[in-house]
């Protein structure tokens, strides 16, 4: 898979690639903590529903709480252990001289190519969780709204590293729309 | 605007005192009010229609069953309403106002005054006006009156609209507008630019019969489905008895509606295409159409950020085509792209978009899209191509309605790519250029996997090398805090 074309496309050889730091994947695991909770209250409610009521369509609705809970659950682990360790280690960003690569993405990949010059802004973000954390969130502003190079979990040293290196190169070759 | 600009602004503000303003055209509160009362008398018909008794009490009214006091008094509490009305705009015009002033950058300033209650002082600095354009709606027209409109880049809430002024008045102020933005690039503007009709060297015009073919060609499908649901209706009407018709109403309504609907847009753009003409004036185009209401826009060439052919099924025949322009932070048409030429023959549309834009479309190779394409697309894939010329790339789509799109590279902001899964199963992705926000997304639809490859990697580098400044941003970056 070293040399196929969608390494050639996605991930170009030669470059020096940073992934984002592994801290991300607890950030995005956060909500599916909140789906699992909820999944174990429909679960608990729908015991407690069948228990009480002994009429004709208590079942019924055991069965359906019991299996909007199972779908929560099982949605919760498969992201939790498969869909976002993939979608963070996915997340990579290459600095090339005259412009920056973001490739994220696995089900659907996606390669974003910014040359210096075009960027108007760059955001260094962080939610509370992020920053305690210690990660942040790089963003890149262009004159387009279809640009989409967002840096997320990037350590907030290095973000902030990036986003003076980005400026200064930026300034440099600064263009107009 | 920049923190820059907050200085001269308030150096200008000073030193334009209500005197110096311009007012705008007497008859503007009629004009003005015309919609409040139509407004008010919706809703005045809106009472009525809930209490039917109250109609036929003014039915009674009028014919002499009811004292005349009253009747008299309704009707002079009618006019005390259109009077309060006409005074209230008559005031609101009187604190309305604009003026040129140069003092505080060399490009000159636009003021507007506004606002009976909420006072609103707007200034536009002129040198980051994209276009100016003359606009006369129906009733307006009819006394000779046109409104002055001014385009940011900032797009539609920026824009202001001076409505109305005299025709003449109205073309003078363009001229001037259009005088104190050329300073500011330091580019000759001829005077003749000023002059309505003649102004600008006649390039084309498109003549009445050759519109309607045009346009009625274009919507045939429109056409056709509404000939074939009038024969049916008829026909079932024979059959089943005119009774029959009504009992299926519900269904019937809504289908002609729709049908309605899509004639009334062809309509519509025969109205607006009527009498098209295409001039050139120093600084770029200059389009003038409209039956009922004549729009006249002038189209800056350093705004053009995409320019699309279309050739609609009916007109290759015909050797036909469109073109249309993308402008960045166009306020109006923005997904459809203002008309730059509703019709022309194929060969002057191209010699148009190369004079306009420089780029000289069939010339490059075509490169196809991937052959796996045509799992994924099997009606447009053979029309998929991208073909890359000096200045900027074309991409082409469209089994229907044939369509090329040529964006420059010196408006590129990024290069992306996707691909999703039934892409990667064979061996495609898609290719996209990330236009200023006004403008459509360039997409070369499944490329094969080497070809996009190496087309990202050419877009980005003449994205990269194309990064000529617009000639309009610099000076004002300069001169900011002069």
């Amino acid at each position: 898979m070293s040399d196929s074309p969608v390494q050639r496309l996605f991930a170009e050889p030669g470059l020096e690639w940073r992934s984002v730091s592994p801290k991300l994947t607890i950030e995005r695991r956060l909500p599916l903590l909140g789906l699992l909770l909820f999944g174990l209250a429909l679960l608990a409610f729908g015991r407690f529903v069948a228990e009480q009521s002994e009429a004709a369509g208590a079942d019924l609705t055991g069965a359906l709480f019991s299996g909007l809970a199972a779908a929560a659950l099982v949605g919760a682990v498969v992201g939790w252990f498969f869909v976002v360790p993939r979608v963070v280690s996915a997340w990579r960003y290459a600095e090339r001289e005259q412009d920056l690569l973001v490739s994220r993405g696995r089900l659907v990949r996606r390669l974003t190519v910014i040359p210096y010059g075009r960027m108007q802004v760059i955001e260094v973000s962080a939610n509370p969780v992020s920053a305690r954390l210690g990660i942040a969130t790089v963003t890149l502003v262009t004159a387009s709204a279809s640009t989409d190079a967002r840096i997320p979990g990037v350590p907030v040293d290095v973000a902030q590293e990036l986003r003076d290196r980005l400026a200064a190169k930026g300034e440099a070759l600064t263009a107009g729309l | 605007m920049s923190a820059t600009d907050a200085a001269p602004a308030a150096a200008t503000q000073a030193s334009a005192s209500a005197s110096t303003l311009r007012r705008l055209h007497p008859l503007t509160p009629f004009f003005r009010s015309w919609q409040l009362v139509g407004a008010l008398a919706a809703s005045g018909f809106g009472v009525f229609r809930d209490d039917l008794d109250k109609l036929k009490w003014i039915w009674r009214a009028l014919h002499g069953d009811v004292e005349v006091s009253l009747l008299m008094r309704a009707v002079g509490v009618l006019l005390l309403v259109a009077l309060a009305l006409v005074f209230v705009s008559w005031l609101s015009w009187r604190v309305t106002g604009f003026a040129i002033i140069t003092d505080a950058s060399p490009s000159g300033t636009l003021l507007y005054h506004r606002g009976l209650i909420v006072r609103q002082r707007s200034q536009v600095r002129l040198n980051r006006v994209q276009s100016v354009d003359v606009n006369q709606p129906f009733l307006p027209r009819l006394c000779g009156l046109a409104a002055v409109r001014l385009d940011m880049a900032a797009g539609e809430g920026a824009s202001v609209n001076l409505a109305y002024l005299r025709r003449q008045d109205a073309w003078a102020l363009r001229a001037e507008i259009l005088r104190h933005t050329a300073v500011a690039r330091s580019r000759p503007t001829a005077a003749t630019d000023s002059t309505e009709g003649a102004g600008g060297e006649l390039i084309a015009e498109i003549s009445t019969a050759r519109m309607v073919q045009a346009n009625l060609l274009d919507g045939v499908v429109a056409w056709v489905v509404l000939v074939v649901w009038v024969v049916a209706l008829v026909v079932g009407g024979v059959v089943f008895g005119w009774r029959g018709l009504v009992t299926v109403a519900p269904g019937i309504v809504p289908v002609t509606v729709g049908i309605a609907v899509q004639l009334r847009r062809q309509v519509a753009s025969m109205m607006r295409d009527a009498n098209f003409r295409l001039r050139r004036t120093p600084t770029g185009i200059q389009t003038s159409s409209g039956l009922t209401s004549t729009i006249n826009r002038t189209i800056d060439l350093d705004r053009i950020q995409g320019v699309r052919l279309e050739e609609p099924y009916l007109w290759r025949r015909l050797g036909w085509a469109r073109v249309g322009v993308d402008i960045a932070g166009a306020s109006d048409q923005s997904h459809h792209g203002a008309s730059l030429m509703p019709v022309a023959d194929r060969r002057d549309a191209v010699a148009l978009i190369a004079e306009v834009t420089g780029a000289r479309l069939d010339e490059a190779a075509v490169v196809p899209a991937g052959a796996q394409a045509r799992w994924l697309d099997p009606w447009v894939a053979r029309h998929l191509g991208v073909e890359l010329l000096d200045r900027g790339a074309v991409t082409r789509w469209g089994r229907w309605r044939r369509t090329q799109f040529f964006v420059p590279y010196a408006r590129v902001q990024s290069v992306s790519a996707r691909q999703g899964p039934v892409q990667r199963r064979l061996g495609l992705a898609t290719v996209y250029l990330d236009m200023p926000s006004g403008v459509q997304r360039w997409q070369a639809q499944h490329r094969d996997m080497a070809e996009a490859a190496a087309l990202v990697g050419e877009l980005a580098g003449q994205a990269r090398l194309h990064r000529a400044p617009l000639r309009r941003l610099e000076p004002t970056l300069g001169t900011g805090d002069r």
